[in-house]
């Protein structure tokens, strides 16, 4: 049982790493995201292809580079390749499209990459995907206590994303991103350079869905396109929707609540009940039934985003005239 | 001059919206822009403002030729515009509104958050004290932890005014500010205007209100059919034969109306 706890606590945990990366596009700055998937996936492949030794015919797998980097490397070049393919989309889907466009535009490069991906083997392997990755660590650690340590790994990491996206949002710059979800032409107009804000809050968020997919990898050890699709971007956007878009914590209560406790409660049911094959699309079907009735009954999700007090520090006497510029 | 339009001329899939605006306007000067709907003073607002491009003409601000700036890069120079429907920044509360309004983009840059967070904390700090003043002054002092959704219209508006006090800009463009309030805002909304001009703002401003329009301008520009009509006080304009048949007539009569029906 603890081992199963454990094993569903880091998938739960990588996985908020991707959804806290994903609030600060979404929750902060209203990008409906739909490819942050796509960046899981790309920061997961490029960390197994940097981490894994070549590609021989003997292992039936065929992919590229296999650079026999340690692991920590990989993972900071598997989350800089992913922000990079952020930079690329985003500087191309924000310069002149609104929010609709964009996530349709996000929509349809998270499906032409999925299937670019899945049907040319050269790459990452195609259907067959990539696997094989030892644990990383294993050999210092040891089989027994490595769930235990790597899950130790995957929560340090989170805890600083989460500090780090919590510290960018009470800042003026997560401000902005906010008044800029609120109304892009006001902010506009009062000098914010919307497209700018935008792709950094984009490039952010990409890069933390790399780093979830290479910590995700580090677990499984493998990735195949049949794991991130459609299904999954319907995860991380039911989570954000159900915690709070907006609110980190939120964000990571929404998580454990949908890729912990629905999913693996899911499995627990009386054998019999669904059979295996089923098991997964009624997954699915709780996750959409679920998104839909939450947007209805409460679309501010179940820790609501509240803007910062005012907090007045000392008794100052109240300035009464504003200063001008003036005119010269 | 603060702000210079010359021959501006904008298409809307044929249909002429603005054709050969000229306007000028010194520092500090309030300018009302009136005529009947679809004469174009609102395309007027967005062109100035840089919301969309001009088919031609230029503009310019100051001392710059703005005629292809980014609407942002225009407010950074000093020129923002307000909107038809006062547009807050609704789930950012009162205060943040004010803070996003006086800030400034460098204190914003992703870059500055982690290098100066002590220098950015100082400022924001100057400008809450500042903001609170202002906003004591709109009377919303009470209401600055409040999400501004939760705002009545009027509200809203006195919002958007205090935005504007904050952003310390030269030259505001005011694009009806009156619409779909009551009559004591309107009068509100007249003062705020002279507040505005009492910081050294320039106002163009927008308004089918003609009392508050003579109240608060010096000058005023009437457009009709995409073009300017005729130019001076709101005296020389009811006596102007043009003008009056293609706007004042109409809205004199309705003002008349309802003065009487108040009455």
């Amino acid at each position: 049982m603890l081992a199963f706890i454990t094993v569903s606590l880091i998938l739960v945990v990588t996985n908020c790493i991707v959804a806290v990366g994903l609030n600060i596009q979404l929750g902060y700055t209203g990008m409906v995201n739909l490819m942050s998937i796509t960046c899981v996936a790309i920061g997961g492949y490029t960390t197994l292809v940097l981490a894994m030794p070549p590609a021989t015919p003997a292992t039936g797998l065929t992919y590229v580079l296999g650079l026999n980097w340690p692991f920590p490397l990989a993972v900071l070049g598997g989350t800089v390749v992913a922000g990079l393919f952020g930079l690329i989309v985003g500087s191309v889907a924000l310069r002149r499209l609104r929010a609709h466009y964009f996530a349709i535009v996000t929509f349809c490069v998270a499906e032409i990459t999925h299937q670019s991906i899945g049907n040319f083997n050269p790459l990452f392997g195609g259907f067959n995907g990539i696997y094989g990755l030892p644990q990383p660590g294993v050999d210092v650690i040891g089989y027994d206590n490595w769930n235990y340590f790597y899950l130790l790994v995957c929560f340090v990491i989170l805890a600083i994303v989460f500090v780090f996206a919590e510290y960018l949002r009470r800042r003026p710059f997560g401000r902005a991103l906010r008044a800029i979800r609120e109304d892009q032409d006001a902010a506009q107009a009062f000098g914010r350079n919307v497209y700018r804000l935008q792709l950094e809050a984009f490039v952010i968020g990409s890069l933390l869905a790399g780093l979830g997919g290479a910590m995700l990898v580090g677990f499984t050890g493998a990735l195949d396109p049949g794991s991130w699709g459609s299904p999954e971007t319907l995860v991380l956007i039911t989570a954000i929707i159900l915690g709070g878009s907006g609110n980190n914590l939120g964000v990571v209560v929404g998580m454990v609540l949908v890729a912990g406790v629905i999913t693996q409660g899911l499995t627990f049911l009386p054998a019999g009940l669904i059979s295996n094959t089923l098991l997964s699309p009624v997954e699915v079907m709780i996750y959409g039934a679920l998104l839909i009735v939450v947007l209805r009954f409460r679309p501010e999700g179940l820790l609501p985003e509240r803007p910062p007090r005012d907090v007045i520090k000392e008794p100052r006497r109240r300035l009464t005239a504003p200063h001008v510029v003036a005119e010269d | 001059m603060l702000l210079e339009v010359d021959g501006l001329a904008k298409e809307f899939g044929g249909v002429h919206a603005v054709q050969d605006f000229s306007l000028s306007m010194d520092a500090g000067e309030v300018v009302g822009l009136i005529g009947p709907n679809g004469a174009g003073k609102s395309t007027v607002i967005t062109l100035v403002a840089g919301f969309t491009r001009q088919d031609k003409g230029t503009v310019r601000f100051g001392d710059t030729d703005i005629s292809h700036m980014p609407v942002h890069r225009r407010a950074r120079l000093g020129l923002v515009r307000t909107f038809q429907l006062a547009r807050v920044w609704g789930r950012l509360s009162v205060m943040e509104n004010m803070l996003v309004a006086a800030s400034s983009p460098p204190r914003e840059s992703l870059w500055r958050q982690f290098t100066a967070p002590r220098a950015q904390r100082a400022e924001e700090d100057l400008d809450r004290e500042r903001a609170r003043g202002v906003l004591a002054e709109f009377e919303l002092l009470r209401l600055k932890d409040e999400p501004a959704e939760r705002l009545s219209g009027g509200q809203k508006r006195l919002l958007e005014f205090a935005r504007i006090v904050m952003a310390q800009p030269r030259l505001v463009l005011l694009d009806e500010p009156s619409a779909s309030l009551s009559p004591a805002m309107s009068r509100r909304i007249g003062e705020s205007i002279l507040h505005l001009t009492s910081l050294g703002i320039a106002v163009l401003l927008v308004e089918h209100d003609l009392s508050l329009v003579e109240d608060t301008c010096s000058r005023i520009v009437c457009m009709a059919a995409s073009r300017v009509i005729a130019e001076g006080s709101m005296e020389s304009l009811r006596s102007n034969e043009l003008v009056v048949q293609a706007y004042l007539g109409a809205a004199l009569e309705e003002r008349d109306l309802s003065k009487a029906a108040g009455a």
